[in-house]
């Protein structure tokens, strides 16, 4: 545990400048030189500031956090997204449970719309091309029990594969900013759980 | 704090989605909408007015061809100088439709997986009486078997039919029939008798769970003894009570049925 200034501003610098632009990790370190100067002022020794602060570590890991999902609020990919996730699981290993699978659960779900949606793109006119050949009296694959149903189910099979992929993508939406708010409350949570 | 910015998205094609207006996407997903259940709607509706075309053209509604996704191994018995025949089939999973008609005794036609399908046949004589026994090979089905059996009417015949799971279908109104017996495990049954003109036999009928379905022609004297476990038993067409129904008068066939878990609905048409 630090028990100056120095020691806890030099290992905050350490700990963020692995993860965060410089520019951001000076602007943190900024705020807290504030805090011990404003410490100072009231009275307060160096080592009872370290101290209601809390590790520098945990600290480091909630900043880390907060701005890779502050960063994945503001620009929407999936990239910034995994990392938003990634720094939020460092938070605790509960998150491993409470963050991890939740989010696995979603992709999964997702990912499977997707499969879904995808096949009947491709199958849909694959199988309008199979009735038609059996319409004409050529069933180079005999798919259909019935050719011309099977022309209007193969249409509707691709339209149901699109409106399936435009759904998806906004399902992927609401889930992703569902996400972000987990998150940000995921880490409130975490921080009022160290106050306390 | 300054946020930089990331790259793009990897899957440009999706995110091409979110560029459409939203009155211009609504319009799309309504149209999809439309399209997809008019085209169901009307495939359906076309299916309903034709009625399934399967292979043995049997009554399930089906929108696939099952026998695209099948292959058929199809084997003839031949009568030969046979005045009568005995056949046996048995048949474990799957669906088992038996009709009238074929250029010899039998003839087998059975859609699965290739090679665990085949049937397996033996055949003997006793005099002028040709003896089929033909049962199904065992294996692992990843399609639904179904099984199709011709059966000649030019012979008098008796036939014992044993099947396992799933349903069966006998539409047996052009063989003249000697004996009946058939013997169900699960699934739901059809004896369809209309346009018998054969001789007549004396049946039994006993399945475990299922629905049991006879019909009988209405001209024809026939006099059926119906028992179940559990479930109802429904006639149409004929006079009777107390679980034995009759139509027009006796001797003629006699079909004895026992049923466990289901309901039994005798015909007269």
């Amino acid at each position: 545990m630090q028990s100056t200034e120095l020691e806890y501003i030099t290992a905050l610098k350490e700990r963020l400048g692995k993860r965060l632009p410089p520019e951001e990790v000076e602007d943190i370190l900024s705020d807290y030189r504030e805090h011990f100067r404003m410490g100072r002022a009231d009275g307060r020794s160096e080592a009872e500031l370290c101290r209601s602060l809390g590790e520098a570590d945990d600290v480091a890991r909630e900043m880390v956090a907060t701005h890779f999902v502050n960063k994945a609020g503001h620009t929407k990919s999936a990239r910034n997204f995994s990392h938003a996730v990634l720094a939020t699981l460092g938070l605790g290993l509960f998150n491993l449970v409470f963050v991890l699978v939740p989010i696995i659960v979603l992709a999964v779900l997702l990912a499977v719309i997707f499969l879904v949606g995808g096949a009947f793109i491709v199958f849909g006119p694959v199988a309008f091309v199979l009735a038609l050949l059996q319409l004409a009296g050529t069933p180079f694959f005999a798919l259909w029990a019935n050719p011309l149903a099977g022309i209007l189910f193969s249409v509707g099979i691709t339209a149901l594969g699109l409106l399936l992929i435009i759904g998806n993508y906004y399902l992927a939406n609401f889930f992703y900013r569902l996400g972000i708010r987990y998150l940000k409350w995921n880490i409130r949570v975490i921080r009022g759980t160290e106050e306390e | 704090m300054t946020i930089p910015d990331s790259k793009k998205s990897p899957l440009p094609l999706i995110t091409r989605i979110g560029s459409i207006g939203r009155p211009g996407m609504i319009r799309l997903v309504l149209h999809l909408a439309a399209i997809t259940v008019i085209c169901f709607a009307a495939g359906f509706g076309i299916l309903a007015l034709d009625g399934d075309k399967g292979p043995a053209g049997g009554d399930h509604f089906m929108f696939l061809n099952e026998s695209a996704f099948l292959t058929p191994q199809t084997t003839t018995v031949q009568l030969d100088d046979a005045q009568s025949a005995e056949i046996g089939i048995v048949f474990g999973t799957g669906n088992l439709q038996v009709g009238s008609g074929g250029d010899g005794l039998l003839t087998s036609t059975c859609y699965g997986q290739n090679p665990d399908c085949r049937s397996f046949i033996e055949t003997s004589a006793s005099g002028t009486e040709k003896i089929v026994k033909i049962a199904q090979k065992t294996g692992h089905p990843v399609f639904p078997k179904r099984w199709d059996i011709l059966v000649t009417g030019r012979v008098p015949v008796a036939l014992d039919v044993t099947a396992g799971t799933g349903d069966i279908n006998l539409v047996i109104g052009g063989l003249n029939l000697t004996s009946l017996r058939v013997v169900a495990g699960v699934g739901d049954g059809t004896i369809d008798l209309t346009g018998y003109h054969g001789g007549d036999f004396a049946g039994t009928v006993t399945q475990n769970i299922g629905d049991m379905t006879i019909r009988v022609p209405k001209n024809r004297n026939v006099i059926i003894s119906a028992g179940n476990g559990v479930g109802d038993v429904k006639a149409t067409g004929f006079t009777g009570e107390d679980g034995v129904f009759s139509t027009t008068g006796y001797p003629g066939i006699r079909i004895e049925v026992t049923q466990g878990v289901g309901s039994v609905t005798l015909e007269a048409v």
